[in-house]
């Protein structure tokens, strides 16, 4: 059973469709990351999912509970960080937390311990007592995360984590949703850095125009699209007759040398890296060195996508 | 030549596509035009010719007195916001870098509030032609009255722009802009305790009062200049001061402020951990509300203090006056306070972009927008015990001659105070957090409440005024319209009576009473209501 389901749903702003005849599955424990151009209506099906916008047509569920016919039960079971959030300037980072967990009805003997707990989780203690807006932003993001976890939902909605951040903050906000993803949580994450979705997530949905154009794990995109596999090689007795052997094997697209290694460009559905390996054997290919590329998302992204807002 | 100046181009192309603006000068027209043609008509009934032909003169004042209000109350408000609102967009610190300057910046803005006011003032020059027409006046008492008007505009948007330059927020800045203009313009009465300083002072920094003096005293136009050279060196100082707080503005806006320093480097920090049952109202409470709150003490608390000293040793009999003009100087400002804080209570938060994390608390609606309401309401009663104070010695410094049989006497005034201080504040503070949830999302509501309590005390007068007129007959048949305005009210509690009724005050208030009481209950179920349907989409 999924853990999100959207069934049909379209969101309207006046005339402005956001949102067009939405359908999205999410099974629970999975780490959905949500990829498309700005505009494309990522952030107003993340609102719709945190009660706070109501879709014009179509159904969503949550948990198998209608968000919009019980939102207060929902929203006890999700927990939403938007793209943009502000902080209250004027409190301490421990108080911010303890007002949030008042406002999340969290009874005041448990408190004290939780918030020392979400502190430590997000390594934030040695910030306790400073006031918010003296946090930068990377802490002000985990500060976000550690909010959103208060009451232990189910859910986590997270709209573009780890934007603005520096590379040390984005690191640190990846490993942080790295032990999330560990502690059995359902996350929906939003970013424009395809390379950290690509390391995180087990399932991205691809938005253009209000459209999901693909959807499902990054192997059965990458299978769906057919979109070529780079190997990476380094194969010592490489010659100009090893390269036309190679080439000849069922399922590899191309081959290129490059400075000092050779790319091999393989279609997936047709040929395995494993098999390519064995093929490269029995051709008496001598292989120092190979390595399969990471899937690239970015080319995925470019492919399924045309830049079109909603 | 406009084409070189852009950001004056940009500011007039926006004027003119404000539809706010345009129902302003309807207003502004029909608060003029209802006040000329009352008089108008009360003049030129009358059967000797001479008195009809010499009332040009008074029309002219009447004319006068109700541009330099409008001065005083829409200038203020645009002339705060003017750098305010390119700080709050993010657009100060991209002009700051263009070849502009900050001098050439300050004066297309200085210019384009010049154009602006006197757009609505140009609506009162048929009004003046017609006032020519009828005689009793010179052509040197009509340019010093435009004189005088165009100097009061460039003292007030001089004051407006250094607050905008120096305040981060639109709604700090339009708030100090009124507390200084009003305490600037209430604080040289103070000198009339040193008779020759006062009348010096009043001449030379309140350019309204040039209306009055220039005539006499100025023979030429160099003489009359020379008379408002202080006035010029004022807002010359202020535009500099401006223009200073604009150069440094992008040093100030990355600096912390000055208590976070404090906290920081020594250390001074809250370890307590809070004890939270109603998290939105401690926070309101204990700590938004409180340096605002003591702002509010320390305002008033000097006012009362500086009014009393001043009326103390009055030696003309007339401190009642002082005391008069103070306890309607902090009638002004607690209204004005309480006006913005209700009317932004949400858009607060959503400007802090802190209102969609709050809504997807489990939180109900009810129960934010009963812990939003609650904080303000302790503000409410906070101001209007303040002002009942004020009203004690207000009440002590009327002497007991002054109330004959037709005024309420003191026991009376002093029910009424308590009963519609609080029923008033109350119809402000409920009005203003209907208006703030309805219209959230509107950048200018602050602007638009402002004008509507201006509204709401004048209104009410003018059409009273204006129906008897139309209608004829008596005037307290029509004066139980007046009742609808708080200032009308307010009137009737320090003086005793409100123009216009003799010997029924008791009714005149308790028919106040009840439409304050009607008024407060509608306004309480229209925010109830506003707040189910606004605050959450889904609930």
């Amino acid at each position: 059973m999924s853990f999100v389901n959207i069934k049909n749903m379209t969101v309207r702003y006046d005339e402005f469709i956001a949102v067009h005849t939405m359908n999205l599955q999410i099974p629970p424990g999975e780490v959905f990351g949500f990829i498309g151009p700005n505009g494309a209506g990522k952030s107003t099906t993340m609102k719709v999912l945190a009660t706070l916008l109501k879709p014009q047509i179509g159904k969503v569920f949550l948990d198998g509970i209608d968000v919009l016919r019980e939102p207060k039960k929902i929203r006890s079971i999700i927990g939403y960080m938007p793209d943009a959030f502000g902080v209250y300037d004027d409190l301490s980072v421990q108080e911010y937390l303890h007002f949030f967990a008042a406002a999340y009805r969290i009874g005041w003997s448990q408190r004290k311990k939780l918030v020392d707990d979400l502190l430590a989780l997000t390594d934030l203690t040695k910030k306790k007592y400073s006031q918010v807006d003296s946090l930068s932003r990377g802490m002000k993001q985990r500060l976000g995360i550690a909010r959103v976890l208060l009451h232990d939902p189910k859910f986590l909605i997270l709209d573009e984590p780890a934007s603005g951040l520096d590379p040390r903050a984005r690191i640190e906000m990846r490993e942080l949703l790295k032990e999330l993803r560990n502690m059995g949580k359902t996350i929906m994450i939003s970013s424009h850095i395809l390379s950290e979705l690509s390391e995180l997530c087990t399932r991205i949905g691809i938005i253009e125009a209000g459209k999901i154009v693909a959807e499902g794990s990054l192997e059965e995109i990458y299978t769906q699209l057919g979109v070529e596999k780079i190997i990476h090689t380094q194969i010592l007795n490489y010659d100009d007759d090893l390269q036309v052997k190679i080439a000849a094997i069922p399922g590899v697209a191309s081959v290129q040398k490059e400075q000092n290694r050779v790319e091999i460009h393989i279609k997936e559905q047709e040929l395995k890296p494993e098999e390519l390996l064995e093929n490269l054997i029995s051709l008496k290919a001598c292989v120092r060195m190979f390595q399969p590329g990471a899937i690239d998302l970015e080319t995925v992204f470019m492919k399924l996508t045309e830049g079109k807002t909603a | 030549m406009i084409s070189k100046l852009p950001l004056l181009q940009k500011e007039l192309i926006e004027y003119a596509s404000t539809k706010r603006l345009f129902i302003l000068r309807v207003l502004f027209g029909l608060c003029l035009y209802t006040i000329f043609l009352v008089n108008w008509s009360n003049y030129t009934s009358s059967d000797n010719l001479y008195r009809v032909l010499g009332s040009g003169r008074w029309l002219l004042e009447y004319i006068y007195i109700i541009n330099i209000i409008a001065i005083f109350v829409i200038l203020p408000m645009s002339s705060a916001c003017v750098i305010t609102n390119e700080k709050e967009k993010r657009t100060l610190s991209l002009l700051l870098t263009t070849q502009l300057g900050p001098t050439l910046i300050l004066f297309e803005k200085f210019i384009s509030l010049v154009i602006s006011i006197f757009s609505f003032l140009l609506i009162s020059f048929p009004a003046m032609y017609l006032a020519y027409l009828l005689g009793g006046l010179t052509n040197k008492k009509i340019l010093i009255s435009l004189y005088a008007q165009f100097l009061t505009v460039v003292q007030v948007a001089a004051v407006g722009l250094f607050f905008s330059c120096y305040c981060k927020t639109s709604i700090k800045a339009i708030m100090a802009t009124y507390i200084w203009g009003f305490a600037l313009y209430i604080f040289f009465p103070f000198f009339e305790i040193f008779d020759n300083v006062s009348y010096y002072l009043e001449i030379v920094m309140f350019p309204p009062a040039f209306y009055y003096y220039l005539d006499s005293y100025a023979s030429g136009p160099w003489e009359m200049f020379a008379y408002t050279i202080p006035i010029w060196i004022s807002a010359a100082l202020f535009l500099l001061g401006a223009r200073h707080f604009l150069i440094t503005y992008p040093q100030r806006m990355n600096k912390k402020p000055m208590a976070q320093k404090v906290r920081d480097d020594f250390h001074i920090v809250k370890r307590k951990v809070p004890h939270i049952r109603l998290p939105i109202l401690w926070r309101e409470g204990s700590h938004s509300s409180w340096p605002f709150a003591a702002k509010i003490f320390f305002i008033l608390g000097a006012v009362i203090g500086v009014g009393f000293f001043g009326s103390l040793p009055s030696s003309r009999g007339n401190r009642h006056e002082f005391a008069m003009i103070i306890y309607f100087f902090a009638l002004a400002i607690c209204a004005l306070f309480l006006t913005m804080r209700s009317v932004t209570l949400f858009q607060r938060e959503i400007k802090q972009e802190t209102w969609d994390v709050l809504l997807t608390t489990t939180m109900t609606t009810r129960s934010i927008f009963w812990q939003k309401a609650m904080a303000v309401t302790r503000f409410t009663l906070y101001i209007c015990i303040l002002l009942l104070c004020i009203y004690t010695f207000n009440l002590a410094a009327f002497p007991r001659s002054y109330y004959s049989s037709s005024r309420l006497p003191s026991g009376a005034r002093w029910t009424y105070a308590v009963v519609f201080t609080f029923l008033i504040f109350t119809n402000i503070q409920w009005f203003m957090m209907w208006l703030g949830l309805t219209f959230r999302k509107n950048t200018k509501i602050a602007l638009v409440a402002v004008g509507l309590i201006a509204a709401w005390c004048i209104m009410p007068i003018l059409v009273s005024e204006f129906a008897r007129e139309i209608l004829g007959g008596s005037r307290s048949n029509y004066r139980v319209l007046a009742l609808f305005s708080p200032f009308a009210i307010f009137i009737a509690v320090t003086d005793g009576r409100i123009p216009g009724y003799s010997n029924r005050m008791y009714t005149a208030m308790n028919i106040g009473f009840v439409i304050f009481a009607v008024q407060a209950v509608v306004f309480y179920v229209a925010a109830s209501i506003s707040s189910q349907k606004h605050i959450r989409v889904c609930d």
